[in-house]
């Protein structure tokens, strides 16, 4: 079979399988669903506080401090880059039968996955955050205090204020939760109904070569992907109109 | 936290949010459902012979491997041979050049040379005497080997540019080194590079179907024979064999250590309610533990939720 056919072949199995709600696509990606939504809530809930906590907080004035500071933020970029795989072997080594929380026996379980791809958005929705109220005007804080809000009202608004950043902060970090691969691989081991999400199906059906039907998958993933992100657009508000 | 002037958008989000923790669908609780006699501890990973070692050895599972790939990863392993020795685990290895006639732009010439070195005597016996912590992994089986004839000479005229020989073959050739033993002579006598693209049996086929491998080192004979009699695959020969080993936790709750019915270690498995990980990737590994399973009469996943978007 030809490439091109595949593609093809791919999209008509594609629009069949989400249409006709095909029972081993509707488990795949309502597990992907589930697995992902709750990694990016709980990577939501830690990494906009901590971004916002290091765009606005400064640890002081001297030069130690603020070496500190640039070294702590230079390994908050690194991690934006951290392999996934590197996340999935440290995870497996912390939850194996062997590992120092092994006796919650989660390795190869949904809850594995979400553990890894919490760690893995973290640093990208906790640095974008970071990037977007710093580029509030700090004299809109000064005047919040001014006029008398206290320390956590003024946080609050400047997070407001910077919501078209801090959304694409959580938009990116669940892109990089959704397509992720090698942790859910490896830290859930792509078992049957249990813990098959939508890209280790992907590498699964490609390694049986079972091309066109992988292709189709990805098609799927990529149509939940515009979707989701289309209604975390409306979080932005009109800016973009 | 109301977006001024806008609630209506935080309420959409909001809507959203129960909907990515539960999903659309029903849970994957209902997935494993009852098989007769393995009752939802039968689990498909869809992964190779290294992953599914991992995970067996984490969930005190039982197992179908090579010896080879087992032997190569055994220390740290908590897992045992347990049934060896039986004709139906025996695994034959084909190596099949792809037809030009389908995909011209494949190195038919080197392929066919590849074949004729790999069958050959010297090869032959280089396969029999690679040992593995003192273990002899792959026994030759070629029809040269079996004729006793003579080895294997390069052609005397070398092509002048450096060739390259794209082989797509099975992670067991690979991870146990043996390719890597055989390959270096074949590489220096045709001043060529071979390739080598490990993985299951399954995709090196496909690898082959779409013309990306100039020749296949695979084991699956029906697979093999299909891909050969649809025009893919030219001069199928026989390499050699290693054996399939049933592996299991050492205390062995199923009790079949020393059984040599391969068959009916696997209704033993069924009937103790234990842990079996399949590799389920459509590698030959995976389908001749398929083959087990059909003669011990026990269907693990029903034809329904065998994991294909076709069929």
């Amino acid at each position: 079979m030809a490439a091109i056919e595949i593609l093809w072949q791919a999209l008509v199995q594609a629009l069949h399988s989400l249409f006709t709600g095909a029972p081993v696509v509707r488990e795949i990606v309502s597990l992907s669903l589930r697995v992902s939504g709750l990694a990016l809530l709980l990577t939501t809930a830690i990494g906009i506080p901590a971004g916002a906590w290091l765009g606005l907080h400064r640890f002081g004035e001297s030069l130690v401090a603020r070496l500190g500071r640039r070294l702590f933020i230079a390994f908050l970029y690194t991690g934006m880059g951290f392999p996934p795989v590197v996340v999935g072997l440290l995870v497996y080594l912390m939850l194996s039968r062997t590992g120092p929380v092994g006796w919650l026996g989660w390795l190869y379980s949904p809850q594995a996955i979400v553990i890894a791809q919490t760690i893995i958005a973290f640093p990208v929705v906790a640095g974008f955050t970071m990037a977007a109220v710093t580029g509030v005007n700090p004299e809109l804080r000064q005047q919040l205090r001014s006029l008398g809000a206290t320390n956590w009202q003024a946080t609050i608004t400047i997070i407001k204020e910077a919501r078209f950043g801090v959304t694409v902060a959580v938009i990116a970090g669940f892109g990089s939760i959704i397509s992720e691969v090698g942790a859910a691989m490896m830290v859930g081991g792509n078992i049957t109904g249990h813990t098959r999400v939508l890209t280790t199906g992907i590498v699964e059906l490609t390694r049986m070569g079972l091309f066109a039907d992988a292709m189709a998958l990805g098609i799927v993933l990529l149509s939940i992907t515009l979707v989701i992100n289309l209604m975390m657009q409306q979080l932005q508000g009109r800016a973009l109109d | 936290m109301v977006i001024r002037g806008q609630p209506w958008r935080l309420g959409i989000l909001l809507g959203l949010l129960p909907l990515l923790v539960t999903g659309c669908g029903q849970g994957p609780d209902s997935a494993t459902e009852a098989v007769p006699g393995l009752e939802g501890r039968y689990q498909s990973i869809g992964q190779g012979m290294g992953a599914t070692l991992t995970l067996a050895n984490e969930k005190k599972g039982y197992t179908l491997s090579d010896r080879g790939t087992f032997l190569a990863r055994r220390s740290g392993l908590g897992l045992v041979v347990l049934v060896a020795g039986d004709p139906l685990l025996r695994n034959h290895y084909g190596v099949i050049a792809v037809n030009p006639e389908r995909h011209p732009k494949v190195n038919s010439g080197l392929a066919l040379e590849f074949i004729r070195y790999l069958t050959s005597r010297d090869t032959q016996e280089m396969i029999g005497g690679y040992a593995l912590g003192g273990e002899v992994l792959f026994h030759p089986d070629s029809a040269d080997w079996k004729a006793g004839r003579s080895s294997y000479r390069p052609p005397e005229t070398p092509t002048s540019g450096r060739e390259r020989l794209v082989l797509a073959t099975t992670t067991s050739t690979a991870d146990s080194g043996l390719l890597a033993q055989i390959l270096p002579f074949f590489e220096r006598a045709h001043h060529a590079e071979a390739l080598v693209i490990a993985v299951g049996t399954g995709q090196a086929i496909a690898l082959g179907r779409n013309g990306d491998a100039d020749v296949i080192l695979v084991h699956a004979r029906d697979l093999e024979d299909r891909f050969v009699a649809e025009g893919y695959g030219v001069n199928r020969q026989d390499v050699m064999y290693n054996d399939f080993v049933v592996l299991g936790p050492e205390d062995d709750p199923a009790g079949i250590a020393g059984m040599t019915d391969a068959a009916a270690a696997f209704r033993r498995i069924a009937r103790a309610g234990v842990t079996f990980i399949s590799r389920g990737d459509g590698s030959g590994t995976h389908s001749r533990e398929m083959t087990i399973w059909e003669r011990a009469g026990i269907e693990p996943v029903p034809r329904e939720r065998r994991f294909t978007l076709s069929g």
